[in-house]
Parts: structure tokens; sequence; C-alpha cells
């Protein structure tokens, strides 16, 4: 039997998706299945991120403002008003998009340096608004507390269960949607558009680009779906307080995955996940005792040597490594 | 049939006036070129058509619209492109998709642009180099990269800004042809150039600019014979040959 | 209230110092310095420990503070920063270069937290702890030392800048890289420099910041966001301004807590800051068309 090179990438692709679908049949260990979780979860948002950091070719560092919004608004809808978190977690997507409008209607303005900054004060303002306000009317918001949200028997209407597979799932399936979205935009003229005005937005122009459009509309999607993993996050963990959903250093690591991983391409975000999850927890768990932000110091290194010696992420090395197995494997099946 | 027309254009920097009174017209299917030193202002009334600066002062009509505040990506769309002195390749991306972002403004559908883009990039004899990153190209290939891409929006109007600097003899001679072969296709076109030679060969008229005015108008022949041209442009140590 | 306002301008000035350091590399180098809290930590930490082993007084930690900050500057800025800044140079917004002085920051601080732990230090100085009266306003010595110190070394910054060899080099590096390259001007050894010399201005603001302070590992990052918002409002690349800015957002955060809760005061100038950012990105005193 012979297969051409796209094929076999189709059959590793399939095998991958049925490795990555059985794993909970497999592993019942809910220790490790969250880890899973985290991982995906990280794939998620820095994918949702590489929208405007990647393909915009801008650079935001407030995307937590984001997690946060989509966070406290299906969670004040829940507790507060008892709707269901999957109709909050649409209303805090679509609050997130508005806000993500408004905002990078000024903002994509500026030069490059001035958007960091411009995302940074947002992501902060916002973290520290959720910290002061205790209570609008009636309405609590919690204030440095947070929420909790408490656990009322397993429900897929009220997105609880106390086994942790079915987030697994959900994460899973929310993953793949945004990455069959990413694909599918990328393939179009938006795609064409917004990666132009992330290049040269003067050369873009001259092409009948209508740039600022073009990045306000990924900004939109982006803050969408970045708040979606919002709601995501407070049913999974049951709790948020500003400080874990709005933090900057949260904001950071979802940039810093998908630029160590490549931004600007499909597969970057999901490697640098891959990668500096697993490695930040190991070390975290094995060598935190001993040595504390070990793993905070070793993202930081490894940011910096990418940034040297492979300014594009190690999507380059790996994706040519996987190439050149997938060519070895066409020639082995024709021998 | 004037396909551009500009009226009393003025664009001043702060006090500096860098285009003054252009009145500038170009028939629909001409080759016109515009001549003039370094600093004579070119370059800015190029950008106030193509709408990268706003004229202060002054009203463009193109192709019966008047585009004087319109936004580039807006002119591009009615079919005005343009290239850039300082080529401005996407430069991670392929040559292929480079000219497929320009292939895009007539169409929605990827199969429809790509197609549009490689007929183009056939067309401007770069098709072996269809999947290099632009950042990999040579001068001479990136030349014709910028010309590619802004072909492929199909414009009715080019205006190519200094698109011969820095070539060879006969790379200049194989740009020429290329030239020659747009215009064929019905393709009006307006060049900026300073190499004299390069300019008098294709041009059917010129204008020459001189401290942001124009100074002379006509035949490459009578351009040639003008005196202001040959006192402000050419100066005294220059002879045509 | 009117302690409230001194205090504002004498704490605003040792923000400005700090902002100083980020300004002018801004200004010459076009890069926002991401490491700029994380070497402010590194100033306090030097100062704490010298202080620590010699016993001695925390202005005279200078002789050391000031050479060790500035080499550290110096070779990152040759090492980590350069390489990036250089495959980057015709890129029309360079983000990269924003990426690794992220990474410096990060490495910095855990560095510190590994070394020292996370504990809040301080340093006790009985000589300048103690409060002075000025026209009946009151205010600790140590401040109004820090005042000084914050005012001279930005007059000497701006002397040098403008009359020294080394400073005119500078400056024509920050107006025209090109240009000042063609002049025989090595523009990544000016880069190094003026890196060098805006980290050892936060060293300095470290040394006298650290009498009235406390030092731990992330403590950069507070200052590093206050900093941005400073050299913003002051106008990115202008010294003067990011002493101005440094004043008032001193006095904004010590005036306000009079009025309303601190963590609200902290909302108001982020507010402030995405205000100017819409409405006048160049800032106070900063270049039209720089950003």
């Amino acid at each position: 039997m012979k297969f051409s090179e796209k094929q076999i990438k189709l059959i590793l692709l399939m095998l991958s998706a049925i490795v990555v679908f059985l794993i909970p049949v497999f592993i019942k260990n809910q220790g490790y299945i969250q880890i899973f979780i985290v991982v995906m979860f990280f794939m998620y948002i820095a994918t949702a991120w590489n929208f405007v950091g990647g393909f915009a070719g801008v650079l935001p560092l407030g995307n937590a403002a984001f997690i946060a919004i989509g966070a406290y608004t299906s969670t004040i809808l829940f507790v507060q008003y008892g709707i269901s978190p999957w109709v909050g977690m649409l209303a805090g997507g679509i609050i997130s998009a508005i806000i993500g409008i408004i905002i990078g209607l000024p903002t994509f303005k500026l030069r490059g340096a001035y958007f960091a900054l411009a995302t940074i004060a947002f992501g902060e303002g916002i973290k520290v608004l959720f910290q002061n306000i205790d209570k609008i009317g009636s309405v609590n918001v919690g204030g440095a507390r947070g929420i909790l949200i408490s656990y009322s028997g397993d429900s897929f209407a009220n997105f609880q269960w106390v086994s942790r597979i079915p987030y697994y799932y959900i994460i899973l399936v929310m993953l793949i949607i945004l990455l069959a979205i990413t694909v599918f935009l990328m393939n179009s003229k938006m795609g064409y558009y917004l990666i132009a005005g992330g290049e040269d937005p003067e050369a873009a122009a001259s092409l009948g680009v209508n740039v600022a459009k073009y990045k306000l509309i990924a900004m939109a999607l982006s803050a969408f779906f970045t708040a979606i993993a919002g709601t995501f996050y407070a049913q999974w963990i049951l709790y948020i307080l500003p400080k874990s959903v709005g933090s900057i250093d949260l904001s950071f690591e979802i940039a810093f995955i998908a630029i160590i991983g490549g931004r600007g391409t499909i597969i970057g975000p999901i490697l640098g996940a891959l990668l500096l999850k697993p490695l930040g927890e190991l070390t975290r768990t094995y060598l935190g005792g001993a040595l504390p932000g070990l793993h905070l110091f070793i993202l930081g290194l490894i940011l910096v040597l990418v940034m040297i010696y492979q300014p594009r992420g190690i999507q380059e090395v790996l994706t040519k490594i996987f190439n050149r197995f997938v060519k070895k494997m066409v020639t082995i099946k024709r021998s | 049939m004037a396909i551009l027309k500009t009226e009393k254009i003025i664009k001043k920097f702060g006090g500096l006036v860098a285009v003054k009174n252009m009145d500038f017209e170009v028939n629909e299917k001409e080759i016109v070129g515009i001549i003039g030193a370094n600093g004579a202002g070119k370059t800015t009334f190029f950008n106030c058509i193509s709408g990268n600066l706003e004229p202060t002062s002054g009203r463009i009509i193109f192709d019966g619209h008047n585009i004087t505040k319109y936004k580039p990506y807006q002119i591009a769309k009615l079919g005005l492109a343009r290239t850039f002195q300082v080529v401005k390749p996407f430069a991670n991306k392929t040559v292929l998709y480079n000219v497929t972002v320009g292939a895009f403004v007539k169409t929605q559908h990827k199969k429809d642009a790509i197609e549009k883009a490689e007929e183009t990039i056939n067309f401007l004899n770069i098709y072996e180099k269809k999947n290099v990153l632009a950042k990999n190209l040579t001068l001479p290939e990136r030349k014709r990269l910028e010309l590619a891409r802004a072909l492929a929006t199909r414009p009715k109007l080019l205006l190519l800004d200094e698109v011969m600097a820095g070539l060879r003899p006969d790379e200049i001679k194989d740009m020429l042809k290329i030239i020659e072969k747009i215009n064929n296709h019905g393709v009006t076109i307006v060049i900026i150039e300073h190499i004299m030679q390069v300019i008098m060969s294709v041009s059917k008229r010129i204008y020459a600019m001189n401290f942001g005015e124009k100074i002379a108008c006509g035949t490459p022949e009578e351009v040639a014979k003008n005196k202001n041209v040959i006192k402000a442009y050419l100066g005294d140590e220059y002879v045509i040959s | 209230m009117g302690s409230a306002i001194l205090n504002g301008i004498l704490m605003g000035s040792i923000y400005g110092l700090t902002a100083v350091g980020l300004t002018l590399i801004f200004g010459v180098l076009k890069v926002i310095n991401f490491a700029q809290g994380a070497f402010l930590m590194s100033g306090l930490f030097a100062t704490y420990w010298f202080v620590k082993f010699t016993g001695t007084n925390p202005y005279l930690a200078l002789v050391v503070v000031v050479p060790f900050t500035y080499f550290m500057g110096y070779y990152i800025q040759k090492f980590l920063i350069k390489p990036v800044f250089e495959s980057e140079k015709d890129v029309r917004e360079p983000i990269g270069v924003i990426i690794v002085t992220t990474g410096i920051w990060y490495m910095l601080d855990n560095l510190a937290l590994m070394l020292f732990g996370a504990q809040y230090r301080t340093i006790n100085v009985p000589s300048v702890s103690k409060a002075i009266s000025i026209f009946g306003l009151y205010a600790p010595l140590s401040k109004i030392i820090g005042f000084f110190i914050s005012i001279t070394v930005s007059g000497l910054l701006f002397w040098f800048l403008k009359y020294s060899k080394m400073g005119k080099a500078i400056r024509a590096t920050s107006q025209d890289r090109e240009a000042a390259s063609l002049m025989g001007i090595n523009q990544y050894k000016i880069y190094n420099v003026t890196f060098g010399i805006g980290t050892a201005i936060c060293g300095i603001a470290g040394a006298v910041l650290l009498p009235f302070y406390y030092v731990y590992p992330t403590v950069g990052m507070h200052l590093d966001i206050m900093d941005f918002v400073i050299v913003v409002l002051g106008g990115l690349g202008s010294i003067p301004g990011a002493l101005v800015g440094g004043l008032i957002i001193g006095l904004i955060e010590s005036v306000g807590s009079q009025f309303i809760a601190y963590s609200w005061t902290i909302e108001v100038i982020y507010i402030i800051f995405l205000i100017i950012l819409f409405v006048k990105p160049s800032g106070l005193f900063g270049v039209k068309g720089e950003f």
C-alpha cells in the first residue's frame, strides 16, 4: 500500500484525535486528567490570543481581562439569577467582544509598543475594578474575595460535575471548534487580509485592505472566545477571584505560550502549551518547594532564548522535523 | 479621455510646501512619466493621489470619482494601484501569498484569488519563485513582486514609484518590457523615475517637477529641450545621450 | 493635606527618576524596556545587601550599586537584546525586543526569589528616618534626600546628554540611527551605554528608595506599570516629561488617598493613562509623530 504525504498527515491527525478522545477511558486518575485540562485550556486561550497577537501582528498583554469578563458575567448570572452558565457563556462572550471593539478602536491606531502598554493598562484596570467593587446595587460582585459557586449536583444545565471527565471533553470540543474556525479563517479572504495588515499595514492598504476593520474583527473574535474560556474556568474551578482570572501574570503567560510556540501559526499555541504547561507543573511540583520561582525563571529563559534563536517559535524546527519524518514514511511504504 | 486628473494640489508639512499647485492629467491607456531631482515632491504627489497623504488643498478625480479624501484601501478598490519606492513585501509569506492578497480585491473566494495570482506571477515571469518566502528574494525579484501584487488587484491605473532604482541595465531592460506589456493590456501607467533615459524611452508624455512645482509638460522631446528642465533638473554636468 | 502634597512631590520625584531611565532607553533605542522594574528590584537588593554586610549608610552603597547596575544593563543589552534588535531592525513594529525584555524581567525577578526568598525586607536607618519639618509640613529626611538626589541625577543626565562627547553621540543616534553610524558612531556601543545608564539610574533610585521602602522579588512589578504610565504621561523619550509625569502620579497617589481608597487611586491612574494614550499619545512633552 502507498500513501502520499498528505494522506499520512491526515492519518496521523486522525490517530492523535482518537488518542486524545480515548485518554479518559484509559487514564482514570483525576489528577492526570486535571493536567490534561490545564494544558488544553491554555492551548485554547493562546489560540484565541493568536487572532490578534499572531495574525494581526500586535502584542496584546491584557487578555486576562476578557477571561475575567467572561467568568464574572456567567457566574453573576448563575449565582444571582439562576441563569444557566451556558447562556451566561454566550452573554459574557458578546459583552467581551463589544468591549474588545471599544478598546480596539483607539488602540489599533497606536504603534506596537503603545498598543502593548494600552492593553496592560486595560487588563490591570479591569482587575482592579473587580477587586474594588463589592456590590452594584443588589448584585454581589464579591470584591477582592471573589465569588464562590456552590455545587448543587452533577448537571449539564448547571455546567457542574464532580468528575473531571466532562470538563475534559468540553474543553476538548471547545479547542477543536476554535482550531477549525482558525483554519477556516486563515484560508479565507479575512485571514489573508488580517495577516497582510499585520505584516505591513501600509502595503496592505495599497492593495485594498481595510486594515483597521479586519483588526477589529480579529479583536472581537479573540475577546469572544477568550471570554468563553472564562466561563469554562469558573465552572471548572467553581471559584473566581480577580487575582486568578484577571491577573497580569495570566495575560503574560497566554502571550508567552503563543510566542514560544510560534505566533501567527495555527500549531504554535498548541505546541507552546504542550511544552510549557507540563514543564511548569513538573518543576513546580518537584522543585517548587526548594526553589520557588524556578518554573517562571525557566519560562523567562526559554522566552529569551526563543526570541534570540527561533523568533518564529519552536514550531519552525518541529514542523521541519515532522515533515522530514513524513517524507521518510512515504519512502518506507514505497520500498 | 482623462482617467486621472488633479486640480491645484497643494501639500504642506508645517511651513514646508512639498507640492505646489499641481495640475496633472492622465488619459486612458497612456504611459506618463514624472521626473524631477530627489526632493522635487514626486513621491509626495504620488502619496496624495494614492491616499497615503491627504492633500492640504485641491481636488483629485479618478475614473469619475472625487477621491481627494478617500483612504488608500478605498482608492485601491476603485482600481488605482501603486508600488512603493522602498518595497514593502509581506516578508514572512511566499510570493504566491503576497500576490494573492492583491487578487482578493475582486473576489471573495480563495480559489479564484489564487488562480488570478498565479496568472499574474506567470505574466511577470517569476512563476518559478512562487513558493519562495518574500524575504529571501533578491532586489530585482522583490521589485517584480511589488509590481505583481499591485497588478493582481487588476487596476485601471498603476502608479509606479521608482521601480527601476537599484537595478542593473539588463534588469532595467526587462522591467521596461514588462511595463510595456502591462500597458498593452490596457492599464494606464504613471511612472516616477529619475533615470532620464529610462523614462524617456517608455513615456508618451512627461511632467517635470522641481521644488514641488510643475515646470514643464509635454512629449519626451519637448521636455528634454525645455530650458527650465535643463536648468533645474539636469544641471550643466548632465548630457542627454 | 499639606503633608500629603509634600509627600506626593517627594515620592513623585523618585518615581520620576525611575521613569527617566525608561524614557532614556526608549528615546535612543525606541524600545520599551519591560525589565525596568526588575532592574529597580536589583538596585534595591544590591543596596540592601551592601547595607547588611557593611553596616553603613545606604547612600554610600551608590559606589557599588551604580557600577553593578550599569554593567548589568550594558551586558544584558549586548548579549540578549542586541541580537533580537538586529534581526528586526527593518520591521516597522518591533515586538521581539519587548518580549525579550519581558523574559529578562521574569528571569531576574525569579532569580531573586530563588536566592533571597519571598519575604519583605527593610533596613532601619534611624539617622534618616526621622521626620523633619519644612514650612510646618513634615516628611522623613530620607524622602527629602531622595528628592534632591533624583533632581540632581536627572540634571546631571541632562547636562551629560547635552555637553559631553558621549552624550552628543547618544543624542545623534536617537535622532537618526543611519546618519549617526555614517558619521562613525558605533550605534550598538551607544545602545549598550544607554542601556547601562538607564539601568544605573534604576540602581540609584533603588538606593534612595530603600530607607523608607521595602524590597521583595516582585517589588518592581507595581513600579513597572507606574513607570509606563509616567513616561507616556510625560511623553516617551522626554526626560523633563518623565520627571513631571512622576510628580503628577506621585501627587495623584498621595493626595488621592486622602479622599478615596488607595486601590481606587490606582484605578484612576489607569484610566488617566488610557485616556492619554487614546487622546494624546505623544504625552505632555513628547514629540509628535513618534507613536
